[in-house]
């Protein structure tokens, strides 16, 4: 492929993966701004959740306005940032553990032996008051995945945080990242009426949650994603960027792109998938120099595709076969658990029928059946003692009745009679 | 030594692994202190000693065969370069084997010694979850690393239990082999080898998930691992779901039955004329029915038997003789005491020795300790002789009965020796069910079976000795063989004139004549004896007359209880009976005490001088599920305390030795297993035990 | 460039589509790489191979851990970090390079490492991906998220054989790239087996003493029709290629031993069908016994139980597979007059789903399964240990199952582990209708 193709290829990707430019938001970036403003300046205390659904940027949002805060010096040398994670930091002892590293007071605190964690933690903020009389240090914490943190051993953590937000000690700044809605129920009551309910929504897209404003925005963030900007660093001829930039001018117009796109949002809104979408396009992109409609849409139609057809139709003849017996067996007894005995003799009974379908020994069914089971196309339904035998333990096949129809007309070289058993109605 | 660990201040139970050397040594160990300067026990110790060398050599020798070509299976299993599932080999060890643990142990003994230095023996009790498995498994890896010791032996048990891991073991593979040229393929690496000795104990789970793990390794590690499993092959296939067993290949190797080996141990062992201890035929049976019926194990066969030689020889220093040389005979009537004498006068079969002299005799036998000694000697000389020809008659009767048509006198060489010890078996209807049958045999046929005969003789029979009934028996049937070689030729026109006489039904009309006719027929086929048939009939003649002289019932000589033990009465001390046995010793105690203190009338009532525990336990009986302290407390006082009697000094205070006796014994009857205390009820415990 | 990705295609045939997507994603200097990616596609096809021999040819670092192997964390954590640190044990203690009890050591130990060594491009490759959902919760999400935690730009390449929807069972999960490896289909088969033209040329030199000559189509002939078998009950590429291997000699024998000629290929076929029907039946298990007989038969035929041990599993074949109730009316010898009640004839009406003998095993007392034992065995025996020992042995083979806790003495309960057609021909063999004492089949 030629060299600009590359250039642009390297540069795209790049800009795709790694960015933290933030798209509009821009009044919550504001607002959040204000916020961590007063917290620095003025050593108000504060606390507030920030809540949307994955990828539409709330990590962004923060990272944007502390690395905007930083820039305009508003970190002064009396003022931390400390960012814990639920994943990471999945218990209090952790997480105060890389909390004192981040205040690093890892000397401060070593020999010392503390009653509570509460003690600990005062102790920590307490180092904070320089020995000079002025406001002490204000700390800001950034509490990533917070859903997490609510099921620490009674939220310790989260209690004593709020709490001193609320007494004028120490100032600091709670921010609560999370993609639960109902984070606040997962609160208990004594950490919830320490909380200052300050919650923040973000959408993606503008606030009213209408689709054609979504398209939109989708809209606007792919261009931002795709076109090549005046000044970036890419060593491509001028009017090679202009022309890209045209042809994606043209893209954007195009009425079919814009369903294509709009089908990618109903499939789901989340920009993590578009970005990944885009991803795969870019990969694509090769000799020829622009996007092509076509290409979207077989990305899409590849993204649309139900990955349990694959699975199926990745199945040898008898596996199928005794999916479809099944099938039969949730058909007849609306959806009752069945095990191995059950689907085996149903089998049999269709296998003797036909005589062009071989016999096979019980054993390599089962071996078949167990397959299956790797697979999780059905699911083990545990009642009590676990010491039961294989052919008796129940399942439940997870396994729709379109999918498998559906899989059974795209599955290549199937015996006529398999074919006519999975579509006779029950018998 | 054992004894010394099992003495202990608490009346422990102690637990013996069941194989020879350790009873044995038992047997040397704690009865040796009381017994060893007797006469009898030194010849039990004689005898016993030299059986359980032979069956340990036999049962090495059985293991040794499927040992071999597992080992060879071994050395080939990585040969052809492209190994992509982990070799394997399934040991079908039959169930009860004996020392099953013991063959595993010398199994890996001899993978150390020619295949490979890197054995991990793994039991299932300390492979619950896959990281037990592991470390235990790595562990051993890394410390028993056969024969070079010096350069990295002893490095592993430095390792903290976290860090025993396979990429561990996997580092320390490559530092020993690949190392030296680091590019090229190393030279002669060993394999690593895991052992299981009983698969069907391991979780299953967990193997799986081994399995998978070490096939991923395959590549740099060379695995191979060694099931043993008693039930079948198939249970590893229901075992291991697809893509666990996709990763294995197996290999079979299958361990001789169990039957077979107790086969060959009781004709190699006991069933052979070097061994003086021989079996009546009732307790023969006993043990081969027990074998059979209950248990497949030839552990048990063997103790049971040793179990009887006990029996059989604490009878006293009479057993002494039970021997098969003569001087050693001759040596211990030397040496013997008058009570020795005595001691052998008691036997059963004296009497009838005596009854059947003449009075002087009788006077002789039961006062003149030399004259019986005279008297014994000679009667011990027959019986030995009668012995060992008792056995060589009983396998040439073996060889021809053998392959009869529905086996009349038994399939196997024990059964056929259970008949001849406990009766005339010349006189029984099967025997002579078999001459008849014999006596349709094929010519070829006979002269097979009488080469065998010969053969077994000539094995038998020490040549330079001086003329016997045998070397007679011996040279008579190979003259026999001789005269059937010869006939071959001469056969053919004998049979065609014997044919000659059969002319068609021509002057037959009606149905009866035609009968007489056919019968006649049958009698002229019958009448002129060819020369086979006659041969063949004076053949058998001889040989059952020898039978008759030889294959006598013991209990017909005298003295013959030295040499045959038949007292079926240890067949409840040797099948037990526990739960019945518990229920009498503490329902009835006097049984075993043999006090007449406690000695009952019925069964239900109860003595105050019976041991606390059955009086606890007859109370216990007669409660529910659940029982009240207090009151068993109170039926308690009221037996053992004559002057306590409920109504009125109920409030007053209980003795205290008493209730501590009592508590005691609730202690016991708990440990027991028969009670436990119950979480349900307050002041009550649970009753466990059959019926209400 | 092209050339090394022509040379994946070569070694790896029929799996173009799937390099290329790779190559894509990974395969060109200086683009960035996805964070994260999930490959998925059933057993062997070649997704673990395809992937580590990619990395190599391209030399990305990379580490490569086996969840099955990760039995606790600890060691998912360690590995990673000696793999991309190139640590090589210490023999002498065995230390990892650094010690990661959990998920927050082994984040900042990773930014350490990429500050030491310099992690961006760089991957690490979890096989058996599944497992992570049985490890600690928070992993399988970390993982998926690693860049955002670590802000080292190290990606995450899942292999698993399911799907990733599997894995919604809790939120804050971020979907990565999906990459499907199908499984092949006939002729792809056919066209990758037959790749080991040569290692059947070896395979046959050494069976044989005589060297036989065949050419490439001689073995296609010989797999078309191996997979015109085989090919419906099984498509797993490693198990047809085993088997194929092994009925390979069968195949060349009659030529070996000059029966047929190698042009006859239809006597060929004749000669080796009822082979390869035969070798169907043990699909799937790799064993090879001396004898030539059927390596799987049935449990019966060779496990070798005392006489009385053989009646004490019919009888707890029994008690598991009756219900109580009848047992008086299959056991006892005179019952007295059955009247048919409205419930029998509904059992004859039973359908087959809800026969006990598919229902599994029901748990029974050993009291009850001595009452059996005694009255199915006509001879008279004697309650003694060596009985009760034949029980316990039992449970010790995995035949019987011990189903309650052993606190009580009597009050055992058990359950009977041997299916129906293995009791079947174990009851044959001491003479012994099982069919009329168990409650499904006594009414037909």
């Amino acid at each position: 492929m030629c060299e600009e193709v590359k250039q642009i290829r390297v540069y795209l990707k790049d800009k795709l993966l790694n960015n933290n430019v933030l798209l509009c938001l821009e009044n919550e970036r504001t607002q959040l701004a204000d916020l961590l403003l007063k917290t620095l300046d003025y050593g108000e205390s504060n606390s507030i959740l920030i809540i949307g659904s994955i990828g539409v940027g709330k990590t962004r949002l923060v990272n944007s306005v502390i690395n905007e805060l930083s820039e305009k010096g508003k970190f002064r040398t009396d003022s931390l940032l400390v960012k814990l994670h639920g994943l990471v930091h999945t218990d209090d002892k952790l997480a105060l553990k890389s909390i004192t590293f981040q205040m690093k007071l890892d000397n401060a605190v070593d020999g010392k032996v503390f009653g509570s964690f509460a003690e600990n933690l005062v102790f920590l903020l307490g180092c904070l008051r320089g020995g000079e009389k002025r406001c002490s240090k204000s700390v800001i914490f950034v509490l990533e995945d917070f859903d997490l943190f609510c099921a620490h051993h009674n939220q310790t953590l989260l209690y004593n945080l709020f709490d001193i937000s609320q007494s004028a000690q120490t100032p600091i700044c709670v921010l609560g990242i999370t993609c639960r809605l109902d984070v606040i129920q997962l609160l208990e009551k004594r950490v919830k009426s320490r909380f200052s309910h300050r919650q923040m929504f973000i959408y993606p897209g503008p606030e009213d949650e209408s689709k054609i404003n979504q398209l939109d925005s989708v809209l606007v963030h792919i261009k931002w994603y795709l076109e090549i900007p005046y000044k970036a660093r890419i060593k491509i001829s001028e009017n090679r960027r202009k022309e890209w930039n045209q042809a994606l001018d043209l893209l954007l117009k195009d009425k079919k792109f814009k369903n294509i796109i709009q089908r990618l949002i109903d499939l789901e809104l989340n920009f993590n998938s578009i970005k990944h979408f885009l991803l795969k396009c870019i990969c694509l992109l090769s000799n020829n120099i622009s996007f092509s409609v076509v290409l979207f849409e077989n990305e899409l139609n590849l993204l649309e595709k139900d990955e349990i057809i694959n699975t199926l139709r990745d199945l040898s003849v008898l596996e199928l076969c005794l999916i479809i017996a099944m099938k039969h067996h949730c058909d007849i007894y609306d959806n009752q658990p069945m095990n191995f005995e059950m689907v085996y003799n149903r089998y049999v009974k269709f296998a003797n029928k036909h005589a062009s379908i071989q016999t096979i020994q019980r054993p390599v069914v089962m071996k078949a059946f167990e397959h299956i089971e790797n697979l999780e196309l059905i699911s083990l339904i545990n009642c009590g003692n676990s010491r039961v035998q294989k052919e008796y333990q129940f399942f439940k096949l997870m396994v729709t009745s379109q999918q498998l129809s559906e899989a059974i007309g795209k599955f290549c070289g199937l015996p006529t009679e398999v074919l006519q058993w999975a579509n006779s109605s029950l018998t | 030594m054992v004894e010394n660990n099992t003495v202990s201040v608490s009346k422990g139970v102690f637990v013996f692994k069941n194989n020879f050397k350790h009873t044995s040594m038992l047997s040397h160990g704690n009865t040796s202190k009381m017994f060893s300067k007797n006469l009898w026990h030194k010849e039990f110790n004689l005898l016993w000693n030299s059986i359980s060398e032979d069956i340990e050599v036999l049962t090495c020798n059985m293991f040794s065969l499927m040992t071999k070509d597992l080992l060879s299976y071994i050395r080939q299993a990585y040969y052809n370069s492209s190994v992509c599932e982990i070799p394997t080999a399934a040991l079908l060890t039959g169930i009860n084997m004996p020392d099953h643990d013991k063959q595993f142990k010398n199994l890996k003994r001899q993978i150390i010694n020619d295949v490979s230095p890197h054995v991990a023996l793994l039991n299932s009790q300390d492979c619950s979850s896959v990281k037990s498995l592991m470390d235990n498994m790595v562990y051993q890896f890394l410390n028993n690393s056969g024969w070079d010791k010096s350069s990295n032996g002893n490095f592993g048990n430095n390792f903290k239990k976290s860090q025993l891991n396979l990429s561990l073991l996997e580092r320390w593979y490559e530092n020993l082999y690949y190392t030296k040229n680091k590019s090229a393929q190393p030279i002669n690496k060993n394999l690593l080898i895991v052992v299981l000795p009983n698969f069907e104990s391991f979780n299953i789970g967990v193997l799986q998930k081994f399995i998978l793990i070490a096939s991923s390794y395959l590549q740099k590690l060379p695995f191979l691992f060694v099931f043993g499993i008693a039930t079948s092959i198939s249970t590893l296939y229901t075992a291991f779901p697809y893509h666990v067993s996709s990763k294995i290949s197996i290999k079979v190797f299958k361990n001789e039955s169990s039957i077979h080996l107790l086969k060959k141990i009781l004709e190699n062992v006991f069933l052979n004329s070097f061994c003086a201890f021989q079996l009546g035929g009732k307790i023969f049976n006993l043990f081969t029915d027990i074998f059979l019926f209950y248990d497949y194990s030839v552990n048990n066969f063997i103790q049971n038997i040793k179990y009887t030689m006990m029996e059989h020889f604490c009878y006293g220093n009479a057993m002494a003789l039970c021997s098969l040389d003569r001087n050693d005979v001759k040596n211990t009537l030397n040496i013997f005491k008058s009570e020795d004498f005595e001691n052998v006068r008691h036997l059963k079969s004296f009497r009838q020795l005596v009854e059947s002299e003449s009075y002087q005799n009788q006077i002789n036998l039961l006062t003149n300790d030399v004259y019986l000694k005279g008297v014994i000697f000679e009667n011990i000389v027959i019986l030995q002789k009668y012995i060992r020809r008792l056995h060589i008659f009983l396998r040439c009767l073996y060889i021809l009965v053998s392959d009869l048509p529905g086996h009349p006198l038994g399939k196997h060489l024990y059964e056929l020796y259970a008949t001849c010890v406990s009766e005339d078996v010349t006189k029984t209807p099967q025997y002579q069910e078999c001459l008849r049958l014999l006596s349709f045999q094929s010519q070829n046929n006979l002269c097979v079976k009488l080469n065998e005969i010969v053969a077994i003789l000539d094995e038998s029979i020490n040549k330079n000795s001086k003329r016997t009934q045998m070397k007679e028996f011996y040279s008579k049937i190979k003259d026999y063989i001789i005269l059937l070689n010869d006939l071959n030729d001469a056969e053919m026109d004998v049979v065609d004139e014997s044919i000659s006489p059969n002319n068609s039904f021509t002057n037959c009309t009606d149905r009866k004549s035609l009968k007489e006719s056919l019968l006649l027929r049958t009698k002229s086929r019958m009448e002129p004896l060819t020369k086979y048939a006659k041969l063949r009939k004076d053949i058998l003649e001889t040989i059952s007359s020898n039978f008759e002289i030889h294959l006598v019932q013991p209990s017909s000589l005298c003295f013959y209880e030295i040499f045959f033990f038949d007292d079926i009465s240890i067949q409840n001390k040797i099948i037990g009976i526990h739960r019945t046995a518990i229920h009498t010793a503490l329902n009835d105690p006097q049984v075993y005490l043999q006090c007449n203190c406690c000695k009952l009338n019925n069964s239900h009532s109860i003595k105050p001088k019976m041991p606390d525990i059955c009086i606890t336990y007859k109370l216990h009986l007669e409660c529910g599920k659940m029982i009240n302290m207090y009151d068993w407390l109170q039926a308690f006082l009221c037996i053992i305390d004559s002057s306590f009697n409920a109504e009125n000094n109920t409030n007053s205070k209980i003795n205290p030795q008493y209730q501590a006796r009592f508590t005691r014994a609730v202690a016991e009857l708990e440990h027991l297993g028969f009670i436990k205390s119950s979480k349900r009820k307050a002041d009550h415990v649970s009753r466990l035990t059959w019926g209400g | 460039m092209a050339s090394k990705q022509s040379a994946l295609c070569q070694t790896f045939p029929c799996r173009e589509n799937q390099i290329q997507q790779l190559w894509n994603l990974f395969g060109h200097v200086d683009e960035v790489f996805p964070p994260t990616v999930y490959i998925y596609g059933g057993p062997s096809t070649g997704k673990t191979a395809i992937v580590t021999k990619f990395l190599e040819i391209l030399d990305i670092k990379h580490a490569k851990v086996n969840l099955i192997e990760c039995y606790t964390a600890k060691i998912l954590f360690e590995s990673i970090l000696d793999q991309l640190t190139g640590h090589e044990l210490d023999l002498s203690t065995g230390a990892p390079y650094a010690k990661c009890d959990n998920f927050m050591d082994f984040i900042d130990h990773l930014q350490k490492v990429s500050e030491k060594f310099g992690l961006s491009r760089s991957v690490i490759i979890m096989d058996k991906a599944e497992e992570l959902r049985n490890m600690e919760s928070n992993l399988l999400p970390g993982f998926l998220r690693l860049q955002e935690l670590t802000g080292v730009s190290v990606s995450v390449i899942f292999l698993s054989e399911i799907l990733f929807e599997k894995y919604y069972f809790r939120l804050n999960i971020v979907e990565p790239i999906k990459i499907h490896f199908p499984q092949y289909n006939k002729d792809e088969l056919l066209e990758i087996i037959s790749l080991d033209f040569d290692l059947a040329r070896e395979l046959v030199a050494n069976n044989f003493n005589q060297p036989i000559e065949f050419d490439r189509d001689f073995f296609r002939n010989y797999l078309n029709v191996f997979l015109s078998v085989f090919y419906r009950a099984c498509r797993d590429l490693s198990e047809l290629r085993h088997t194929s291997r092994n009925n390979f000699i069968k195949y060349c024998e009659p030529i070996a031993r000059n029966e047929i000629s190698m042009k006859n290929s239809m006597a060929l076929w004749k000669n080796i069908s009822p082979i390869l029907k035969s070798s169907l039946d043990v699909l799937y298990l790799r064993v090879t016994t001396d004898d030539s007989k059927r390596p799987l038969e049935n449990l019966a035929e060779n496990i070798e139980l005392p006489f009385y041990a053989k009646y004490l599993l019919i009888a707890a074949y029994l008690a598991s597979y009756n219900s109580v109730k009848d047992d008086k009316r299959l056991f006892m010898k005179y019952h007295g007059k059955k009247t048919k009640s409205q419930h029998d004839i509904k059992r004859k009406s039973k359908v087959s789903e809800k026969l006990n003998t598919q229902m599994g095993p029901g748990i029974f007392t050993l009291d009850r399964l001595l009452a059996i034992f005694y009255s199915i065995l006509q001879d008279k025996v004697g309650f003694n240990n060596h009985l009760l020992v034949q029980v316990s042995s039992l449970v010790e083979l995995q035949l019987l199952s011990l189903a309650s806790d052993n606190t009580t003495l009597d009050g055992r309960k058990y359950k009977c582990n041997v299916n129906f057609y293995c009791i079947q021909s174990l009851s044959k063999m001491v003479g012994f209708n099982i069919r009329k004492y168990l409650s499904d089949f006594s009414h037909m």
